[in-house]
């Protein structure tokens, strides 16, 4: 039964997201390569606002112009905190760039026909508000609180260096007016520099997302001692009805399924036994939290905070989904659309 | 060897590994089995750019670089992209362990589909419905309108959509309007369960619908119920169905099936081709 059905299924499974997830995370860690040689330390601080407040606020839009999903993100964000970014713009930029950009918008807009605007621009307000109020937080919060420690130790490093950079009067010349008789081979030692750290990236979040996508897996998979188990999906349908149940269950299981923020809008728009609120927590958690999301933060995060956050958000995104079903229950009855359209439109994509 | 060479090595492998990975399942023409069509050019792209990233490295492995840059400053500080440096947080045996063992038993391991049992427990014996489809819908959907917009074949079948017949089922007056339409569908064929099976004159018909991969995928079955004997076609080979649409009532769930129903073999249909439709 193990090595018949059971294995062969969880195969299958696990390589379906591996296929899925490590192209964006390779891009996410090609640019954090990139942005570890080519960007100078410091760039962040002159790129936002020195208000930390605003700050935050602009971090949380970063994602309209550098759209990543939330797999290539945590890459990008780890070498972009070393670089000097405040811990409280990059987390608001992490939480927020998955839903907060305007392929998520597209996805979310074509997969729900009936209220797309709504839906589409509800997900990205939420996705907005929710990393904002995480950054304002943040702001007041020790960056040791938040940090892995080795990573919170490596930008004090920083911090102090560029605070004694600032003290003192140098003597070398940071803008390398020194003498570069091999221009190109500079060039190309950087090239091979950014690449082996877009390697080394992939290596350490790839471990991770190898975890997180073993658990999605498991989950996913039928156990292989009793046929009669209830799937999963079946328990949490049992929970449509309820108001804070329904919003629960749909996050519970974005965080198991661990899906792909440009395309997790499909999946919800089937799960219609439920109210849009409820809809709606499962399309802003997914992206923020999930089982291998858990695994990719923890190259960056104290576990502490990884499990406040956690906590955090399934509370506040609870708590505002079912303050808004009454609302989408207005607009639905005004929105519906002939049977005969709906037919085409609600039916999954394709077999 | 040095150390941070092994360890360039190691990942090297490591990431080429990956890259395999989707490389080889689009070149056998395998990924439309593990993700969306949506999702395969990206796979392809990302497989490819993987094993370039390895092979570049592995080729530069032993190499010794830096930026070019004096980072030696005279206080003895070191720059913050300091060269050759190896931050690494793992272990190369453990990245080894937990990147390229997996990667190597799942590959070898997979059936590229699900199990009997996989399939039971994505809802193939299940009926789900879709509440919004019947909550609101006006009067103009007719039986005409069903005839006049859905392709017939050259004996009179209609070509039915396998997810519109599915979620068909659940509202009585939608069930009237396809109540003996005579119906044509493909899919997988597959054995009823016994449960629902109790004249032993049925087998299932299903299709695997997903939405991004496999792990998100619903199977959706629809019961083909015949005249005469059973049809011998092996498990999970693909058909095509025809017969009339009917409805049965089991414990207040409403299930959408074709009867007096012949099948017949036939090819997996293209994905391509499908989404081009």
């Amino acid at each position: 039964m193990f090595f018949e059905t059971w294995l062969p299924d969880f195969s299958f499974l696990f390589l379906s997201i591996l296929v899925e997830g490590a192209p964006f995370i390779l891009l996410g860690t090609i640019i954090s390569g990139f942005i570890d040689v080519y960007l100078p330390s410091g760039a962040m601080d002159r790129i936002l606002p020195r208000n930390r407040s605003l700050a935050v606020m602009m971090s949380g839009m970063l994602g309209i112009i550098f759209p990543v999903c939330e797999c290539a993100v945590v890459p990008v964000i780890r070498r972009l905190v070393k670089k000097g970014l405040p811990p409280a713009c990059a987390i608001t930029y992490m939480l927020a760039a998955p839903i907060v950009n305007p392929v998520t918008f597209l996805s979310t807009y074509s997969a729900f026909k009936k209220i797309p605007l709504e839906m589409a621009g509800s997900r990205l307000l939420f996705g907005y508000v929710i990393a904002v109020m995480v950054g304002l937080i943040l702001l007041r919060l020790n960056v040791r609180r938040i940090l892995k420690p080795r990573i919170a130790g490596e930008i004090e490093e920083v911090e102090a260096r560029r605070a004694g950079d600032h003290d003192h009067d140098h003597d070398h010349d940071h803008d390398h007016d020194h003498d570069h008789d091999h221009e190109d081979e500079d060039k190309g030692n950087r090239l091979i520099m950014a690449l082996r750290a877009a390697m080394r990236d992939f290596v350490d979040v790839g471990i991770y997302f190898v975890i997180g996508i073993t658990i999605v897996a498991i989950v996913n998979t039928p156990p292989p001692v009793d046929q009669e188990t209830i799937p999963l999906r079946d328990y949490i349908d049992g929970t449509a009805e309820s108001t804070w149940g329904a919003p629960a269950a749909l996050m519970g299981l974005a965080f198991l399924l661990s899906l792909c923020s440009t395309s997790d809008a499909f999946i919800a728009a089937t799960l219609d036994a439920f109210g849009q609120g409820a809809r709606l927590a499962f399309l802003v958690f997914g992206p923020m939290m999930d089982v291998k999301l858990l695994f990719l933060y923890s190259t960056i995060l104290s576990r502490r905070f990884i499990l406040a956050l956690a906590v955090g958000l399934f509370i506040a995104i609870g708590v505002l989904s079912v303050a808004v079903e009454p609302l989408f229950e207005k607009l639905e009855k005004q929105n519906d659309p002939p049977f005969s359209q709906r037919m085409e439109e609600q039916a999954p994509p394709r077999s | 060897m040095k150390k941070t060479t092994f360890n360039q090595i190691v990942s090297s492998l490591a990431t080429i590994a990956w890259g395999t990975v989707p490389v080889y399942f689009y070149a056998w023409g395998l990924i439309d089995k593990y993700l969306n069509e949506s999702f395969h050019l990206i796979a392809l792209i990302g497989g490819l750019a993987m094993m370039v990233l390895g092979l570049f490295n592995l080729i530069h492995a032993s190499r010794h670089v830096s930026c070019g840059h004096d980072h030696s400053h005279e206080h003895g500080e070191k720059d913050d992209h300091g060269p050759d440096r190896d931050h690494h947080e793992q272990n190369p045996v453990a990245a080894l362990c937990l990147m390229i063992l997996p990667v190597i038993l799942c590959t070898g391991f997979t059936k590229h589909e699900y199990s009997k049992e996989a399939l039971r427990w994505k809802g193939l014996y299940k009926q789900r419905t879709l509440r919004s489809l019947y909550s609101n819908y006006n009067a103009e959907f007719t039986r005409e309108l069903l005839e006049k917009r859905t392709p017939r074949t050259g004996e009179g079948n209609f070509l039915l959509q396998f997810t519109e017949l599915y979620w068909s089922a659940g509202d009585e007056k939608i069930m009237k309007i396809y109540e003996g339409l005579p119906a044509q569908l493909e899919g997988r064929l597959i054995e009823e369960d016994p449960d629902l099976n109790h004249d032993a004159n049925r087998k299932r018909l299903y299709r695997v619908v997903m939405t991004c991969c496999a792990a998100d995928a619903q199977v959706l079955g629809v019961p083909l119920q015949f005249g005469g004997s059973l049809p011998t076609l092996p498990e999970k080979s693909w058909v095509t169905a025809r017969g009339k649409v009917a409805f049965e009532s089991i414990d207040g769930q409403y299930f959408a099936y074709l009867k007096d129903c012949e099948v017949e073999a036939t090819e997996a249909p293209d994905p391509r081709a499908q989404s081009r439709r």
